[in-house]
């Protein structure tokens, strides 16, 4: 019988399509990956069914964790403003230099006493040290002297000024007690702000209830 | 002149083998895959009560169609019927977040008595639910009450401060 000769076929292929599509997807993740920003604490939200994406922009971010309150606001520009702001009031001046690292702190939780000092502070330092601070404080006998207060109405005051409206988000971890956030709550009311949001992750609605 | 000899004119293949590269491709794409936030916060809208309203133009809510709501401490949540109008013949009842005793069969209880009750004009048909939430209790609790009134569709309820003679109502409770 004859035999069908079957021609031996290499098994190498050619690898330059493939390289083409790692590299592509590649830099696709590459220029869309955010880093998470350095935070002073960790915060374990609280799990809820809404699935309410949270707005990125003009959000004044309150984080909570057991007794101290941290501040986080978006724009550069604002954040310097309202230290300024903060400045005058509280009688401390801050260089070019401390406004600069302000602008891009991130979420802080200094009193004005001891921001020159987190502002001076080595960058290697300062992520510990601004977990060490006491929070924001605040004072809701007094809402004059009270520092949160004052922080929320001048960035709202400068948001409004830019035509801008401000929302509130509150971040709490999972053990904060209720009478830190009804505090915060309290402060936000006193300005009259009646609507704000919880930060939640996004738990599963209960199979039970579809019956 | 001289010519530069290529040794003999054997040409020498451009090709290179390109699997390396591509498993280091790969590698960098799983990294930051990986390390991509996917899970990006959701947010939970919440409106208070205006204090600078006028208390007088407060409609008074129907005993019959509210119940109340104290988170405490340790994952317990104490509920009466009404308002608390009248402390001394109110009966506070203790509820859980999960298991037999679940807050959840409580206010699903409470929304289909009110929805049924034929002392209700059909207009006025809807629970009304007051959250008051202790000092001492987490965050994590208020925020699972009120998870609680989104999962059971409840339409009006609010968030209001403990009064002292609920705080003595809580504790007696505890005794018990």
């Amino acid at each position: 019988m004859p035999k069908v000769k079957i021609p031996r076929k290499s098994t190498t292929i050619d690898m330059t399509a493939m390289c083409d599509v790692a590299f592509l997807l590649l830099t696709f993740f590459m220029l869309t990956t955010k880093f998470r920003p350095p935070e002073p604490m960790t915060v374990d939200t609280p799990s809820s069914i809404v699935s309410m994406p949270k707005p990125d922009k003009n959000m004044i971010l309150l984080t909570m964790k057991d007794n101290r309150v941290f501040l986080d606001v978006d724009q550069q520009q604002v954040r310097v403003q309202a230290l300024e702001m903060m400045g005058e009031k509280y009688g401390v001046k801050f260089t070019k230099q401390e406004e600069v690292v302000f602008s891009n702190l991130g979420t802080f939780g200094a009193p004005m006493a001891n921001m020159k000092q987190l502002l001076s502070a080595g960058p290697g330092d300062r992520d510990a040290l601004s977990a060490q601070m006491p929070g924001v404080p605040r004072d809701t006998a007094n809402f004059d002297k009270c520092e949160l207060f004052d922080w929320i109405l001048f960035i709202r005051q400068i948001k409004q000024s830019n035509e801008n409206d401000v929302k509130i988000a509150i971040r709490g971890d999972v053990k904060t007690p209720y009478s830190t956030v009804k505090n915060v709550i309290d402060i936000l009311q006193k300005q009259n702000l009646n609507q704000f949001s919880f930060v939640t992750d996004l738990e599963a609605k209960p199979s039970t209830l579809n019956k | 002149m001289a010519e530069i000899n290529t040794g003999g004119g054997k040409k020498v293949s451009t090709r290179i083998d390109l699997t390396p590269m591509v498993d280091l491709g790969f590698l960098l794409v799983t990294f930051f895959m990986v390390t991509t936030t996917f899970s990006k916060p959701n947010v939970m809208e919440l409106a208070m009560p205006d204090k600078t309203e006028d208390p007088s133009k407060i409609t008074p809510v129907k005993e019959s169609r509210a119940i109340t709501l104290i988170i405490g401490e340790k994952d317990r949540v104490y509920y009466y019927h009404g308002t608390g109008q009248d402390p001394e013949n109110t009966k506070v009842e203790t509820a859980y977040f999960s298991g037999e005793k679940s807050i959840r069969k409580v206010i699903l209880k409470h929304k289909a008595d009110v929805m049924s009750n034929p002392n209700l004009t059909a207009k006025e048909r809807e629970p009304i639910i007051l959250i008051k939430p202790d000092s001492k209790c987490t965050f994590r609790n208020v925020v699972d009450v009120l998870d609680e009134m989104k999962i059971c569709d409840i339409g009006i309820y609010a968030i209001v401060d403990l009064s002292a003679p609920e705080k003595e109502m809580i504790k007696n409770v505890k005794e018990e």
